[in-house]
């Protein structure tokens, strides 16, 4: 079912969508060195999601991300007690953090961090939880 | 001392595979069961000898090294013969439980069941540390409430283990709460610290609300008067649970613990009235049911409540002798009381029946059974040649080495009617099930299999054995337990022949007594009948369950009654009240300490926020105030940059996106809005509460900015983000490494809550 909205809404939203997701994808991967994170990354990409809805409807959003909402919210469980049990493994006690220096042919110096992973759980536990509470809610109000 | 957790593991372990193995066995499981309880039996018989030698075997666990508490596995002669007990028992009948239990039943369950407990009650006895002895002691109450339940399809089995778990459980909760006075006396959660300091324990004020909790906790589990009703309720298990946990092993925590506590609790006056007067009522109330009982069971049940009133009152004596004789009834008492359950399910299996008026006459057809029964029942009679005689002669003793003015006499007197009712029962038991006219079972009766007769079998020869030749008991069992009970070594020997003197005269009488009181059972209960339909403890039980539950409900409708208007007064009443009533009561200065002037543009911005703020209280519908306070929102996180704080300010503006449009999707679904006209009192109420809120939130963060009551712990996230945590936005190194934890607990709460939503909202058509 389509929602009216305007031409304009439509125009923007298909230029801008794409753009606040690759944003996001940023925010999540510099996020423990500069400003961002798995929550506010989380919340941004849920927030591309909540646009999208808003303009051409849940079933254009279901169309973009193909994955059941709950899965998500399960696999960013897995992921942050995967981390949590990776820490107790190798490290001794439970989310206890690694670090990993890397080189590689064109990022060069890289740091990978184990509480990174968790940082992934989190994004897509928050994306997970919000676009499913907006798709149940506005299931009933189409 | 990597054995014994290694024997309290085996039972858990066991208990998990136990469906599996079910599988492939089936009904065959029970020889599973038995063997991993005589595989226990067995390591723990290998650690006997070093008891012997007077030592107390430790294994220790750290559990909070911070806060210096371990897991402690203690086994002393008490834990080590209680431990035994629970093995032994556990293998002879759960051997016996694999014949008495249908082909059709879940052997699987049953067997998982009874190992499960069996593991909670090793727990029980060998742990030494307090807060995990109340957890093991509740998982025997779970456990037999399983177990009570197993045929879970009948009315009066859920009733029977919903009363056992409601009255054992909520025993153990007094006993907590004993436990942490104790704790706060002592200083200590582990047994052997608190053992060690006795005389703080009972010169202190908290001795006696101390003694009656944790007695509390051991009366409701050891079936106690009043609290003795849940047992033969209970009696709705099959009969080999019965026979276990109803009279060997889960009844006797209770004297477990006293025995256990004994070095530190006993000694006073007090003991003896508490623990010796509740157990002397048991054992008179509990004997004067048992006679009048039709059911088999429940004349066991009853018998054996009386059984453990006598146990519990030697004890309460305090005396060297009181703890020999009751240790040894202990014993005497396993032995002979799961014996008699066996042989009452074995009556049960063959005949179809076990009401006394429908049997009798059994001796031709069962003399196996039969066999068992005498022995056992002339045990709890107290008749020689057998462990039970020695026992009561003992018991006889330690009545008269009471010095207490007051029941000196008194205590005598009563332990002789006791136990001619003790005598009566048990005719009334062996007689009218195997003598006498014969009975109209619904079944033909014929003797039980071979295979079903072994574990009575043993259990009864134990009696003369006890009886005949109680060297081993006194030097094996005996003297570490009594030596551990009483804080010091005891020397024992006992014989069957005591020789001339009180006890046997008091014997003599005993049988005298119990012979002319026999025939009077008829007349007692119809007498019992008459008084239970007036007054009984069950009626009170049964009306507290039925008041409880209505006046929980009663009360939650009041408070929480729907209107979330309502729920938000009470919320924000109580946080002004304490907040400000704090502030008044201590005087708080309301100068913050560190202040600086506003700036221009901070001003602008704080006016904006409070305008806007104002706009969503006179916003004329809904949905214009939702986007005004969206936009206070969005203005908060423009003060959040200024104040350069990236991450928060980040945040709080795509969540302030993320709700307007849930608030949007909110809207749509609620009913028109009906502009209220609110009454001015109900304005006036509201307001000034609003008033109150926001005042006590601005007095606290007047009263706390800058204050520094405690140490800051940002210096050291700051310093160590980058060398552990590996990041330079120390605020993601926070949420996702330092407090890690903090998350993982908040989005576990945010997928259960989602669980929650979906729930509510879901329908048929939604992915």
């Amino acid at each position: 079912m389509r929602r009216p909205t305007t031409i304009i809404a439509e125009v923007v939203t298909r230029w801008a969508f794409p753009m606040i997701f690759l944003f996001a994808i940023y925010l999540l991967l510099a996020g423990h060195n500069n400003p961002g994170g798995g929550f506010i990354a989380g919340v941004m990409a849920a927030a591309a999601l909540a646009l999208e809805y808003v303009v051409f409807g849940m079933r254009e959003v279901q169309r973009v991300t193909r994955s059941s909402y709950l899965g998500l919210v399960a696999l960013g469980l897995t992921f942050a007690l995967g981390t949590g049990l990776g820490g107790l493994i190798f490290g001794g006690d439970f989310l206890k953090s690694g670090i990993l220096h890397l080189t590689l042919p064109i990022f060069g110096e890289v740091e990978i961090v184990s509480a990174f992973v968790f940082d992934v759980g989190v994004f897509f536990i928050v994306v997970g939880v919000t676009v499913t509470v907006i798709s149940l809610l506005g299931q009933e109000a189409a | 001392m990597i054995l014994l957790p290694a024997v309290l593991l085996a039972p858990f372990i066991a208990a998990a595979l136990t469906p599996l193995v079910a599988r492939y066995l089936q009904t065959r499981t029970g020889f599973w069961a038995a063997a991993v309880a005589g595989g226990n039996t067995l390591a723990l018989l290998s650690l006997l000898p070093a008891v012997l030698h007077g030592a107390t075997l430790r294994y220790t666990l750290p559990w909070i090294p911070l806060l210096d508490t371990n897991l402690t596995l203690l086994v002393d002669g008490l834990g080590l013969f209680f431990a035994l007990l629970v093995c032994f028992a556990g293998c002879l009948i759960m051997a016996y439980g694999r014949f008495y239990l249908d082909p059709r039943e879940d052997h699987g369950k049953f067997f998982a069941y009874m190992l499960l407990f069996m593991g909670s009650m090793l727990g029980t006895v060998l742990i030494a540390n307090l807060i995990a002895l109340f957890v093991f002691w509740e998982l025997t109450s779970l456990s037999s409430f399983l177990l009570i339940g197993f045929w879970d399809d009948r009315e009066a089995s859920r009733y029977g283990a919903t009363k056992a778990l409601l009255i054992t459980a909520g025993g153990g909760m007094a006993m907590l709460v004993g436990f942490i006075l104790l704790h706060q006396v002592t200083g200590s959660w582990d047994v052997e610290a608190v053992l060690s300091q006795g005389p703080v324990i009972r010169g202190s004020p908290l001795y006696l609300p101390i003694l009656s909790l944790v007695f509390l906790g051991c009366m409701t589990k050891s079936a106690q008067t009043p609290f003795h009703i849940w047992l033969p309720n209970a009696m709705e298990a099959p009969t080999p649970v019965s026979a276990y946990l109803h009279s060997a092993t889960m009844v006797n925590a209770g004297l477990y613990l006293v025995a256990r506590l004994h070095p530190a609790l006993s000694g006073t006056d007090v003991w003896v009235y508490l623990v010796g007067g509740v157990g002397m009522l048991t054992l008179c109330v509990g004997g004067f049911l048992a006679l009048a009982q039709d059911d088999l069971k429940a004349l066991l049940a009853y018998s054996t409540v009386s059984q453990l009133g006598l146990i519990m009152l030697l004890y309460g004596l305090g005396t060297k002798e009181g703890v020999v004789a009751g240790s040894f009834h202990l014993m005497n008492h396993a032995a002979f009381k799961a014996g008699l359950f066996l042989c009452v399910g074995m009556v049960e299996h063959e005949t179809g029946t076990r009401r006394l008026s429908q049997l009798g006459g059994l001796w031709r057809a069962m003399p196996w059974t039969g066999a068992f029964t005498l022995v056992a029942a002339a045990a709890m009679a107290g008749l020689p040649p057998l462990g039970g005689f020695v026992s009561k002669e003992l018991f006889y003793e330690a009545t008269l080495g009471v010095t207490l003015p007051q029941v000196h006499t008194l205590f005598p007197v009563l332990a002789v009617a006791a136990s001619a009712f003790t005598f009566a029962y048990s005719l009334r038991l062996a007689y009218g099930v195997f003598f006498g006219k014969p009975g109209h079972p619904p079944k033909h009766p014929h003797e039980a299999p071979l295979g079903m007769r072994w574990s009575p079998f043993i259990l009864a020869a134990l009696n003369p054995l006890f009886g005949l030749w109680p060297a081993p008991v006194d030097h094996f069992l005996l003297e570490p337990m009594s030596g551990a009970i009483l804080g010091e070594s005891v020397h024992v020997h006992l014989a069957l022949w005591h020789g001339f003197g009180w006890p046997l005269l008091m014997s003599a009488i005993t049988i005298a007594a119990g012979l002319s009181i026999y025939p009077a059972w008829a007349r007692i209960q119809r007498w019992q009948g008459e008084v239970f339909s007036r007054v009984s403890v069950d009626a009170v039980y049964d009306g507290t369950l039925r008041v409880l539950p209505r006046a929980g409900r009663d009360l939650s409708l009041w408070l929480q009654s729907g209107i979330l208007r309502r729920y938000l007064v009470w919320i924000f009443s109580f946080l002004s009240l304490v907040v400000l009533s704090t502030f008044i009561w201590d005087r708080v200065s309301l100068i913050p300490a560190d202040a600086r002037s506003v700036l221009s543009y901070e001003g602008i911005l704080l006016g904006l926020i409070m305008v806007t703020s104002m706009a969503v209280v006179w916003a004329p519908r809904p949905l214009p105030a939702v986007i005004l306070l969206g936009g206070v929102g969005y203005l908060v996180g423009i003060l959040f940059i200024l104040l350069y704080a990236p991450d928060l300010a980040l945040t709080q503006i795509l969540i302030e996106t993320v709700s307007l449009v849930l608030f949007l999707l909110v809207i749509y679904r609620l009913p028109p809005f009906i502009a209220e006209q609110a009454s001015r009192g109900r304005l006036l109420r509201d307001g000034l509460l609003a008033t109150l809120v926001g005042g006590s939130v601005t007095a606290v963060i007047l009263a706390t900015a800058g204050r520094g009551y405690f140490p800051t712990i940002a210096e050291y996230f700051l310093r160590e983000s980058v060398p552990g945590g590996g990041g330079r936005n120390v605020v993601n190194v926070i949420l996702i490494d330092f407090r890690g934890y903090d998350t993982l607990g908040e989005i576990t709460v945010l997928a259960i809550a989602l669980l929650g939503v979906y729930t509510l909202l879901a329908r048929k058509d939604t992915r």
